[in-house]
């Protein structure tokens, strides 16, 4: 029977295909700009730890005085000082500080010449506790840490470009003319947004190499990140730096058990009160904060208005498509009406009638989803052009079409023509015959 | 003509009548807004900045030397590239117009025990002498810097008393509430306070922060490069391609010291496209959907008007058996689509104003004025006046015996 009603669709949609066009075309715009829209808005909105069962936690720390701070009254990151304390208590749970830098990178191939990067300078937790797979050899010994150690874990990609098809363990990279031996290679690591540093732009790449924080202090190694104060503060040196009150790192932890949390916090609160004795920590209620990647993210509210102001638009803009829709459809099927009036008389009943016109109206709309798709895929491209432009280098992550969208799309351009012809073929099916035998 | 038999026919069909105003109701509320977002973001970044933006390459510059002499080094790529052929002026500086980074502080009118005065916030360029001839500086008032004048921060830490500097009108304006300064102290920077005296006051010198409240407050004093790895150049060129200029200046580059990367050199212009690369995104994107709009509204009018005639033919062709004239059919169905637009318009124009308000309690936008939604109505107005009158003077071609020969 549906074979039937297709055949039927298709003779009725090849007897106006202007008119078949049309509706097709504006149902493939309208979902084509809702479905571009909702992937930039899924891209911004996403929580790329959602699979880690809201594990590590970023910690802030109270060192900033009253008033100065963001909603919960501290800094988004935290102080050297307060950092290597937290990291050197000895407790159970896994932490890591951290931050971004800058080098001159080039292979240890003769006649290679440098390119500028961004390094992240990191404990070496970094790649467990934010679960980093690893290709090829590991992350360096817990000391490196501490006491620093000239290695480097890189990504995939920057050992493909450093060192082509060789095998790059053992290899050396040269980080502003310093050797570094590659000890560990990972898969590329982009989450988006980078949530483990949301400073800057929360939407570019991460790094391609990582180097032991302990090295920190020995190449006198500066953020090219963000640096806060909220007390004058004169850094005459790199050893000033350290024991400043500027906040400059991140910092993350992660718990195996309730325990170790407990333990955490329970540490935490007497460091804060330590501090306090010793003069520092100036808010009397001074505090610590641990959020979750997902909290995380909305606190430093990384998501851009224009996102979501074009997904309201293009869901409108859908719902006049479907408007426009209905009312082709009303005047196709009423066109048709002295036709029906002969199958009605035939025998046809009413709810076969609804059918077969929802069966053409699904069809119209299936269509219109599969165009709106290669429609979506054009937007996008142009709109990452656009936005590459804001991105300097090769440092742009693209939008990409969610898998999802393939599944979406045709299924809201279903929608979308059902509810659309809804209205029509129930006009069309209450039609009394003898109305149209009579003319005839 | 008579209005009562045109609404009378648009109540006989108030499925078409309710759909089409639907859509040109939604289509004047979203067109109203989204032409109202894309003039806002037009003013934004619709900057002047002054600068022969084809003209200017901006070089940035990363050093890994142990024993790296900044002044050295930027001296000698100054004087080497200056020689270049088809490069006019070089100019070291710590940021560029508008670039995106850089950096502030605040700067006062006057030193007092109980903190009274003004202080305002401005941009900091550490640059020598040659950026004005860099950017094209206009001044105001007063001149620039003469090359003595430029010092060394390497052996001062900070500015000498007494040192001259270059600020925008803007912040003239601002700080002073006049801009014929020249020989007025300021104060710099307001926690050390060292007067500083204005020689010049330049016009269209932004600071490097676009969206800055204060963006085109702006300071300039005259120093030598400080010892950092990352070293920032400006190089005019004329009479020879931006490609050519990039060239020649990479080459010199490393030629005078292979310690350091060009991290990039570019045409001003990228680096303002840059900044505003979400803004073009989202005009592109605004821009898009009001064509789409527009096209499948008026594409699907006219293909209703189409059914429309031909359903309603016969009685046409009774109207034409009864005396009615072509130009009277026309107007009857010009009549119909204007007076459903005139309903759309009268309901459109607040649909619209509350969109807004929506908007506005959601995202930080403007109010929109009643303008929009009324030119957005009248524009479709006349966009179905003109759809509709083929179909209408087709319709009016039926001749009057169709009419009877099948009744």
């Amino acid at each position: 029977m549906i074979g039937h009603y297709i055949d039927l669709a298709w003779r009725s949609i090849k007897r106006t295909p202007f008119i078949s066009l049309l509706m097709v075309l504006a149902i493939s715009a309208g979902v084509g700009m809702t479905v571009t829209m909702f992937s930039i808005y899924q891209h911004i909105t996403a929580n790329p730890a959602e699979k880690m069962d809201n594990q590590p936690f970023t910690l802030q720390l109270q060192s900033n005085s009253v008033g100065s701070g963001w909603g919960n009254g501290m800094l988004r990151q935290i102080t050297y000082q307060d950092a290597i304390a937290v990291r050197n208590s000895g407790l159970d749970a896994t932490t890591v500080a951290m931050f971004k830098s800058r080098f001159a990178i080039k292979s240890d191939a003769p006649a290679a010449s440098p390119i500028f990067g961004s390094v992240r300078v990191t404990d070496g937790t970094f790649f467990d506790v934010f679960e980093v797979p690893f290709i090829a050899g590991s992350t360096w010994a817990a000391d490196a840490d501490r006491d620093g150690d000239y290695v480097a874990v890189i990504t995939q990609s920057r050992a493909q470009l450093f060192f082509g098809s060789d095998d790059p363990l053992g290899r050396m990279l040269f980080l502003d003319n310093k050797p570094y031996r590659v000890i560990g290679i990972i898969e590329d690591y982009n989450p988006q947004p980078k949530f483990y540093d949301l400073n800057n732009n929360p939407f570019s790449l991460g790094a391609g190499i990582y180097i032991p924080m302990g090295l920190a202090p020995l190449e006198e190694i500066s953020s090219s990140g963000n640096t806060n104060g909220w007390t004058p503060s004169r850094i005459e040196d790199y050893q000033a730096l350290l024991t400043s009150e500027l906040h400059w790192l991140q910092f993350w932890v992660s718990f195996d058990s309730q325990q170790e949390r407990v333990e955490f916090e329970r540490w935490l609160s007497a460091y804060i009160g330590d501090q306090q004795t010793a003069g520092r920590f100036p808010n009397p209620e001074a505090s610590f904060a641990l959020q979750t990647p997902a909290q995380w993210i909305k606190y430093m509210d990384v998501h851009s208005e224009e996102s979501d102001i074009l997904l309201i638009i293009s869901i409108l803009f859908l719902l006049v498509c479907i408007m426009n829709t209905i009312g082709l459809l009303l005047g196709k099927f009423l066109k048709a009406a002295p036709a029906v009036g002969t199958r009605r008389a035939l025998g046809a009943s009413q709810g076969q009638i609804f059918l077969q016109h929802i069966v053409e109206v699904s069809l119209i709309g299936l269509a219109g989803g599969l165009i709106g798709l290669v429609f979506a895929t054009g937007v996008l491209h142009v709109l990452n052009g656009y936005l590459a432009v804001g991105f300097a280098g090769d440092e742009f992550p693209l939008t990409q079409l969610h898998w999802t969208m393939w599944l979406y799309s045709p299924a809201i351009a279903l929608l979308s023509s059902v509810i659309a012809g809804l209205i029509p073929a129930w006009r069309i099916c209450r039609m009394p015959p003898s109305l149209y035998l009579k003319i005839q | 003509m008579d209005i009562l038999p045109t609404l009378n026919s648009l109540r006989r069909n108030p499925s078409t009548t309710t759909l089409l105003v639907i859509q040109a109701v939604l289509t004047i509320a979203i067109i109203a807004n989204l032409v109202g977002m894309i003039s806002y973001r037009m003013d934004s970044i619709d900057i002047n900045s002054g600068i022969d933006e084809e003209l200017v390459l901006d070089v940035e510059l990363y050093h890994f030397a142990e024993d790296f002499n900044a002044q050295q080094v930027l001296l000698n790529d100054i004087e080497t590239l200056t020689q270049l052929n088809g490069i006019t002026a070089v100019a070291t500086t710590n940021q560029m117009p508008l670039e995106g980074s850089g950096s502030s502080a605040s700067v006062r009118d006057k030193v007092t025990e109980d903190d009274t005065g003004s202080q305002v916030q401005a941009a900091i360029y550490r640059a020598d002498h040659h950026l004005s001839d860099v950017l094209g500086l206009k001044m105001k008032y007063g001149r620039t810097f003469r090359p003595e004048e430029i010092a060394d921060p390497n052996d001062m830490g900070s500015m000498e008393a007494g040192a001259g500097v270059v600020i925008s009108s803007a912040l003239a304006m601002e700080l002073l509430g006049r801009d014929d300064v020249v020989g007025e102290v300021i104060y710099f920077p307001s926690s050390v306070d060292i007067p500083l005296t204005v020689i010049g006051v330049a016009e269209h010198f932004y600071g490097p922060w676009p969206n800055w409240s204060v963006s085109t407050n702006s300071i300039w004093l005259g120093f030598l490069p400080r010892d950092n790895r990352f070293q920032q150049l400006a190089v005019r060129f004329e009479g020879i391609s931006a490609a050519e200029a990039i060239e020649s200046i990479t080459t010199q580059l490393y030629r005078n010291d292979d310690r350091r990367v060009v991290v990039s050199i570019e045409q001003y212009h990228e680096i303002k496209d840059r900044q505003f690369s979400v803004d073009y995104s989202l005009l592109f994107s605004l821009g898009l959907i009001i064509a789409l709009l527009i096209s499948v509204i008026s594409l699907g009018a006219i293909g209703m008007a189409v059914f429309n005639v031909e359903r309603r033919t016969k009685q046409i062709g009774t109207r034409r058996a009864l005396g009615a004239t072509k130009r009277d059919i026309v107007m009857l169905f010009l009549m119909e689509s204007g007076a459903m637009l005139v309903i759309s318009m009268i309901i459109g124009v607040p649909v619209a104003l509350a969109l807004n308000w929506q908007l506005m309690s959601l995202f930080s936008l403007p109010s929109l004025s009643v303008v929009y939604p009324l030119s957005v109505g009248f524009a479709l107005l006349l966009l179905s006046v003109v759809g509709i009158l083929f179909p209408a003077i087709s319709a009016a071609k039926v001749p009057p015996s169709v009419a009877t020969r099948s009744l």
